[in-house]
């Protein structure tokens, strides 16, 4: 402001450190004036011209001590947005769960999915200048699935044998798998698969990594925030990255990040909170921009055990529900209706595209036909907490609506730090939530009997062979109609309510472009991101 | 003697500390959650996580993993984060560094700023400027920290942009960059701390000024400036002095909330962040430090009370 006004004093602080030297040596005869004047030069003096070209990216989840740059150790979204732009993977995946090249020129397969050939790029090097090859492809999945390291991918990717990772040359990898799976360039690109150089220790890769990607690590101390990364000079796609560095910042508060938004401090936010989007939404200096459903909500109910053992009493739970409702006022429109099963409605492996709404007289004919009236009303308790944000606005509205039709839902409201540690699978009707994944991933992970995370005690047999069929099934089309069946079938019978998916909103300051969010929250694609 | 009661308080507070290392100690063992899931997520392998727990040694008992701690702790070796596996002192000290900065700029404003306040407000007592100090001590008071600073973040940061939103201390380098991004943080902690002692010295020093001495020395014909700074305010100081020393420890470990409003990355920050991660090295680290300094600075107060007390100095 004042810089403006009188430009004597802006001369003033462009000397700012020399001024405050000069003062040094008369500190104890003029101490006062001294401090003085180099407050009021602090109050004017505004942060260096250097920073302003560096795109600086904020995102919302301080990692602290777990912060690294190591591809395999990711729990934090901070961690794996900066591990994204140090390395690069065979492919892309985009919002759509397609994949698209990256390292790997193309791919194929025999007839039934069992051997998979991959094509590197040749022109590729490592940061430190050597050239990128296949044996760096082969260290980095049998680094994956390595029991030892605690990788979080291993579960994931179990269906890989160490032995069958095989470089036949320098740009040519095998996959030889001991039962097919058609779906192999999907799954090996999930969050953790970054490439990383044959022999890589966790030691380098923890603080300073060799990666191929579009910026190199500069200062990155997980205790001292900004993480400061530049531009790859000698980047294998010609023209990017287009900023020459990225400042990292995470920011936990959501009235601070809108600040920081508004007074220009940071470019690009990843996520906003929904307390501070009417505030965003009117400012021109800050352009919101919404991905598809990204992060689903559920109330996830274990169907083995009364009174949702009766699919009539899960049949009335999810058709009470306005989800329209739900959208709009917890949401804030910034999400889709949900419909029971990790699919979004009207994406391809949905099998309808609208959810009929609320039918709060069909749900209690349901509940009548169960045993349930007004005299012995169904009365249920649901474990919740603000897992991800939102989640307990919209427990509470189902609550809400759930009394409509005679429900008593007691709410059960807890701390968010150790909600999946003591209470999610832990209690028979608990608040969940997934982040958006293939329909491979999102079916077993929570819906076939050896799942990791069974919160609907969903143990069906021909359930799981209807999944199994899918991911074995090298035609498109068949393998859609297969996940299609089974998405209708948790819709119409099974233990998960899923009213809505949040959308991911990310803000743009004017002036930046080049940034799309993607909606799982751990990817960011930062190579064409640039500020003025 | 007065050494005697110093030294009296000095084994005091070295007891204090041992039995709080104890405490710390065993709370953060009884902290509910599982680390391995924390550090590995929630898709590592069950195996993964029996691994990682293996390695922590947690099948020793506890009171032999204390003692352990407790001489590497004299030593000033904290271990090793659980979760990354760096030393706990490289995690710790840049926060320390940095808490100690902020703290000590908001308490190098407090103490001029709440006497200057306190005198006013007590010698034109009942008149406008006692009633405008006091009209803004209740507003502070009613205001918990996360609203001040937000307020001021939106009045001198997105209003009139004199001032950063996030107090990134690590990018200052020059004296006049580190006061520029942490001024607004400061200027809250203080007003935090200023309100209750503003209160407290206004009211001891009319107290003080209806004393017998003071109308003694207004008989001698000693100026009014001089009575209130050289006769009143030394009497008026005592009991305020632990109020001081109780703020000076509220700034090392209380910053928390002030530390998130700013995006401060501070001692406070990195409790949370500890907790939040299970990772007891850390959690132990930290506790400790903030109580070693809550009792020091509990014994400067106590040995300034002496200091300022003739009447214990003598005994």
């Amino acid at each position: 402001m004042l810089k403006y006004v009188c430009p004597s004093i802006a001369r003033t602080i462009e000397l700012a450190p020399l001024h405050w030297n000069g003062c040094m040596p008369q500190l104890l005869r003029t101490f006062a004036f001294c401090h003085i004047i180099t407050f009021a030069i602090a109050l004017v003096h505004l942060p260096g011209a250097t920073a302003a070209q560096c795109l600086r990216y904020a995102g919302v989840e301080t990692g602290g001590e777990l912060l690294n740059l190591d591809p395999i150790l990711q729990n934090a979204t901070q961690n794996s947005i900066m591990v994204g732009v140090v390395f690069n993977r065979l492919m892309v995946l985009d919002s759509d769960f397609e994949v698209s090249p990256e390292l790997a020129k193309s791919w194929s397969s025999n007839t039934d999915a069992t051997q998979w050939t991959f094509h590197l790029r040749d022109d590729v090097r490592w940061h430190d200048g050597t050239l990128f090859t296949a044996a760096d492809v082969v260290y980095t999945y049998r680094r994956l699935i390595d029991p030892t390291l605690g990788s979080e991918a291993a579960a994931t990717l179990a269906f890989l044998n160490p032995d069958g990772i095989i470089a036949v040359d320098d740009t040519t990898l095998r996959f030889d798998l001991d039962a097919p799976v058609s779906e192999l360039p999907l799954l090996i690109t999930t969050k953790n698969t970054w490439i990383v150089q044959n022999g890589a220790g966790p030691e380098q890769l923890r603080l300073t990594p060799i990666g191929t990607g579009p910026f190199t690590p500069v200062d990155f101390n997980p205790a001292q925030e900004p993480f400061l990364f530049e531009r790859n000079p000698d980047y294998w796609e010609a023209g990017l990255p287009l900023s020459p560095c990225i400042e990292f910042v995470a920011i936990q508060e959501a009235t601070t990040m809108a600040a920081a938004l508004m007074s220009g401090e940071v470019d690009i936010a990843q996520q906003v909170d929904f307390s501070i989007l009417p505030a965003l939404e009117h400012n021109r200096q800050v352009e919101l921009t919404a991905t598809g459903p990204a992060t689903s909500v559920v109330l996830a109910a274990w169907v083995d055990t009364p009174p949702f053992d009766d699919v009539r009493v899960r049949q009335a739970l999810k058709k009470v529900i306005d989800r329209q409702v739900m959208v709009e006022t917890a949401l804030l429109g910034y999400g889709v209706i949900g419909d029971d099963n990790p699919m979004p409605p009207g994406s391809r492996y949905s099998w309808r595209d609208t959810v009929p709404g609320p039918d709060v007289e069909g749900a209690k004919a349901l509940l009548a036909q169960a045993g349930y009236n007004e005299a012995n009303p169904l009365a249920i308790e649901l474990y919740t907490s603000e897992y991800i944000p939102g989640a307990t606005l919209l427990a509470q509205i189902f609550k809400e609506q759930a009394a409509a039709a005679g429900i008593r839902v007691t709410l059960i409201i807890g701390p968010a730090s150790d909600y999946w540690d003591n209470v999610w699978l832990k209690h028979p009707f608990v608040g969940s939530g997934w982040l958006m994944r293939s329909p491979g991933e999102a079916l077993t992970i929570a819906y076939r009997s050896n799942a990791q995370a069974p919160e609907t005690h969903w143990f069906r047999e021909d359930f799981d062979a209807l999944v199994e069929a899918a991911i074995r099934e090298p035609d498109v089309a068949t393998r859609r109609a297969l996940y299609q069946k089974a998405a209708r079938i948790l819709s119409q019978e099974g233990g998960a309510i899923i009213p809505v998916f949040q959308q991911i909103v990310a803000a743009v300051r004017s002036g930046c472009s080049g940034y799309e969010p993607h909606v799982q929250l751990s990817r960011a694609d930062l190579r064409k991101a640039v500020c003025d | 003697m007065a050494s005697q009661l110093i030294l009296q308080r000095l084994g005091l507070a070295l007891l204090t500390l041992l039995g709080v290392s104890m405490f710390i100690f065993w709370t953060t063992e009884v902290l509910p959650g599982d680390i391995a899931s924390r550090v590995l997520g929630r898709q590592a392998t069950e195996e993964a996580k029996q691994a990682f727990r293996d390695e922590l040694n947690l099948e020793r008992p506890v009171y032999e993993r204390y003692g352990l701690w407790l001489t590497d702790a004299l030593r000033g070796d904290f271990g090793k984060s659980l979760v990354s596996g760096r030393p706990v002192v490289d995690a710790v000290l840049p926060r320390l560094h940095n808490t100690l900065i902020l703290a000590g700029y908001a308490f190098i404003i407090y103490v001029p700023v709440s006497l200057l306040l306190a005198i006013i407000a007590a010698l034109y007592r009942d008149r406008t400027p006692d009633i405008v100090v006091s009209l803004f001590n209740l507003l502070g008071l009613a205001l918990p920290e996360f609203v001040l600073g937000t307020l001021l973040i939106y009045v001198f940061a997105v209003q009139y942009p004199l001032f950063p939103v996030m107090s990134m201390i690590h990018k200052a380098e020059t004296l006049a960059q580190i006061l520029h991004v942490t001024t607004l943080p400061a200027l809250t902690l203080m007003t935090a701390m200023a309100v209750y002692s503003i209160r407290m010295l206004r009211d001891n020093l009319i107290e003080v000024l209806q004393s017998d001495y003071i109308l003694m020395c207004t008989m001698k014909g000693l100026g009014r400036v001089r009575i209130v700074i050289l006769h009143a305010l030394p009497n008026a100081a005592i009991p305020a002095l632990n109020t001081m020393a109780l703020n000076l420890t509220y700034l090392i470990g209380g910053v928390v909330v002030v530390e998130q409003v700013f995006a401060y990355q501070g001692l406070g920050s990195l409790l949370v962040e500890s907790v939040f991660l299970r990772d007891a090295p850390v959690i132990e680290a930290v506790a400790l430090l903030s109580s070693a300094l809550y009792i020091i600075a509990n014994l400067v107060a106590d040995l300034l009370a002496i200091v300022l007390n003739p009447r214990l100095r003598s005994r």
